[in-house]
């Protein structure tokens, strides 16, 4: 054995362990499809073979159907699927993208300033356990049922996160890195922008990411103030004429549309903090 | 030696007291079980020992719990209240559970936590047509369900002109019964849903953006259709002006019909004969008056007086007898499209709002058949229930 590790050269040694991050990826990858694979088989052997009522579960073959009809037709709920996507991600994103506007640069300047922390932490802090569906109803008065009401309510879904993770990234600043640059006698607010933001970026970028999920899953609550479209109103007409089908559909298009957006931010978030592989 | 004395006595009072009182208990207990042993021989209480109750139903030998899906601030959950209120259930051994929903489809999908339940035609139809739900029996008829308009507005002005409508915005639930009156108005002036912009709200929402500004009408029933009057909306027409049938639902789950079948008979004729004899007064209305506002203040829903008075007043709850033969008579399907059978009249009025959605695409022809082939409108209880009347002595009913 001993003699083997001799003789292996270091071409081959690389080439070893090459080969063996590639079997681990394709393990992983494996995995990750079998998972989905095994949840899909046994959701449809649930109602092939009456495990779950068809009524409660509809089986995967009728939401594909569902699926394409929903592509060009209305009915029931008086939407396509194109627009009832195009209505939420308007929702979604308007008040997922004011979240980040408004809730990232305070949190970072609430980590870097006392006086800002000390100004707005106490109200932060009242308006941080409150569910974002309680606000619905003082809403309707203050903002109407058109756009802007439903993108604030998915606002206060996004917000807290988005403040929550800036303001604990920018807390985790290293000390020497804040010393050297003041030594060399950069201003506060240098230090701020060219050490503070830059080693808060990973935890604002998992704040953004748990924020996304957070608009989304607020979507349907948003949608229940007013909507003649949209992905929650589909599935709210789903409950109402008892069609789990559009249930699932909707709850399926959701799912699908927040992985592909969680993609996309990490693919953002790679390019922004690629820095940090240098490291 | 005086005090052992007079302990000794006291002990010996307290002994007799004790086995006086363990006597009492026995007694009444054998007496009961007396009066229970007729019931469960008359199949939950036809003959003798229920003359003293309300009805002349006779209580049941062991406590019997219903647990009922309450529709908040809706008169056509109202009789369960009250009877409940005035203690008819107790009398009879029944103990009511309430399960309190403010909407159809979540009453409905919380049906494993109820036996009986009543909404709308909205509810009923999902819970037949999706759940397999059998309505039992006819609880109201929704004659106030309105459409309403800004004071001032053009529709407000002229009602009927179809330029104003055209382009308008209006606020309530999609799937209810506010759908198919907006519907029939329009069409009334040539015009349908697409000329103007419908906005899904639930109808306590639906009213606070109406009364902030948003919106040019409302589609609202019960006490909201009249806070929205109170609050200078105008009525621009409703399901009793636009001659809409609006049957309200009483239904059973399969289990519960299986396992509670004398408990849900004798529970009905409650529900009927309660109705009934607050109809047969000016004080039974008050009271059904009363116990509205207080059930709305217990549950949260804004209501006053004059509201439950105006509520009240419109309550179309058939009688014991009109529910009988709506449940039970025979009728050709209104549309002349179902010729397996004769129809109940009970069927014949869901299916009106029914084929409305159908021609909508929210349900389907199959449907249809679906609702009138499994028999989903189901007057057996109704027959059980006269039976179990029928067999009273006549002064007790």
């Amino acid at each position: 054995m001993e003699q083997t590790k001799q003789r292996m050269t270091d071409q081959e040694r690389i080439t070893m362990v090459g080969n063996r991050a590639r079997h681990d990826k394709y393990f992983y990858i494996m995995l990750q499809i079998i998972g989905v694979l095994g949840f899909l088989i046994i959701w449809q052997a649930a109602v092939i073979w009456g495990w779950v009522d068809s009524k409660i579960l509809s089986s995967q073959t009728s939401v594909i159907q569902l699926f394409l009809v929903k592509l060009g037709d209305i009915a029931p709920d008086g939407a396509t699927l194109g627009t009832n996507i195009l209505s939420s991600l308007k929702v979604a994103l308007s008040g997922f993208g004011l979240a980040i506007l408004i809730g990232v640069p305070l949190g970072l300047l609430m980590g870097w300033y006392k006086g800002i922390d000390s100004f707005v932490r106490p109200i932060f802090e009242i308006v941080r356990p409150i569910p974002p569906v309680s606000w619905i109803p003082l809403t309707i008065v203050w903002m109407g049922i058109g756009l802007k009401a439903k993108a604030f309510i998915v606002f206060f879904a996004a917000f807290v996160p988005c403040v929550i993770n800036a303001y604990t990234g920018i807390r985790q600043t290293s000390q020497v890195l804040i010393n050297v640059a003041r030594t060399c006698g950069a201003s506060n607010f240098t230090v701020f922008c060219k050490i503070g933001i830059p080693s808060a970026m990973s935890m604002t970028f998992a704040g953004i990411r748990v924020a996304l999920g957070n608009a989304w899953a607020t979507l349907v609550a948003a949608e229940m103030l007013a909507a003649s479209s949209g992905l929650g109103y589909m599935i709210l007409m789903g409950r109402q004429f008892a069609r789990p089908d559009i249930i699932i559909l909707g709850i399926v298009v959701i799912g699908v549309i927040g992985v592909v957006f969680t993609s996309i931010l990490g693919l953002v978030e790679n390019k922004v903090l690629g820095w940090r592989k240098l490291g | 030696m005086k005090k052992r004395v007079i302990s000794g006595v006291l002990a010996a009072i307290m002994g007799v007291l004790l086995f006086a009182g363990c006597g009492e208990n026995k007694g009444d207990s054998s007496d009961s079980n007396k009066d229970n042993a007729i019931s469960a021989s008359s199949g939950g209480g036809a003959e003798g020992g229920g003359a003293e109750t309300t009805f002349g139903l006779t209580p049941f030998e062991e406590r019997q719990e219903l647990r009922v899906g309450f529709f908040a601030g809706s008169p056509l959950s109202l009789p369960w209240y009250i009877a409940d209120m005035e203690g008819y259930f107790e009398e009879l051994n029944i103990e009511i559970t309430y399960e309190t929903f403010t909407n159809g489809p979540a009453m409905i999908e919380a049906s494993n936590d109820w036996d009986v339940a009543g909404t709308g035609i909205g509810g009923a139809l999902t819970a037949m047509i999706g759940y397999d739900i059998k309505t039992i029996g006819i609880t109201d008829n929704e004659i106030n369900v309105g459409l309403f308009a800004r004071e001032g507005s053009a529709i407000a002005e002229n009602p009927d002109d179809p330029e104003a409508w055209k382009g308008s915005t209006w606020l309530y639930p999609s799937g209810t019964t506010a759908q198919p009156l907006l519907a029939a108005k329009l069409e009334e002036m040539g015009l349908t849903l697409s000329d103007i912009n419908s906005i899904n709200m639930d109808i306590s929402s639906a009213l606070t953006a109406f009364l902030g500004g948003e919106g040019d009408g409302l589609g609202v029933w019960n006490a909201i259709a009249y806070e929205a009057e109170d609050n200078d909306a105008v009525r621009i027409t409703d399901t009793k002006e636009m001659e809409i049938p609006v049957p309200c639902a009483m239904y059973a789950t399969d289990e519960a019909l299986e396992e509670k079948r004398e408990l849900i008979t004798t529970a009905y004729c409650v529900f009927y004969k309660t109705w009934e004899l607050c109809k047969s007064s000016e004080e039974g209305m008050e009271l059904a008056k009363n116990y509205y506002l207080e059930n709305c203040e217990e549950e949260g829903i804004a209501c006053d007086e004059s509201i439950a008075e105006r509520v009240i007043d419109v309550v179309q709850c058939p009688t014991f007898d009109e529910n009988y033969e709506m449940m039970t008579g025979e009728a050709d399907d209104y549309a002349g499209n179902y010729t397996k059978r004769k129809l109940l009249p009970a069927e014949n009025e869901f299916l009106y709002c029914l084929d409305y959605f159908i021609t909508q695409e929210k349900y389907t022809d199959k449907d249809r058949d679906k609702m009138l082939d499994d028999g989903l409108v189901d007057g057996e209880i109704a027959e059980e229930a006269k039976a179990l009347l029928s067999a009273l002595p006549k002064e007790d009913i």
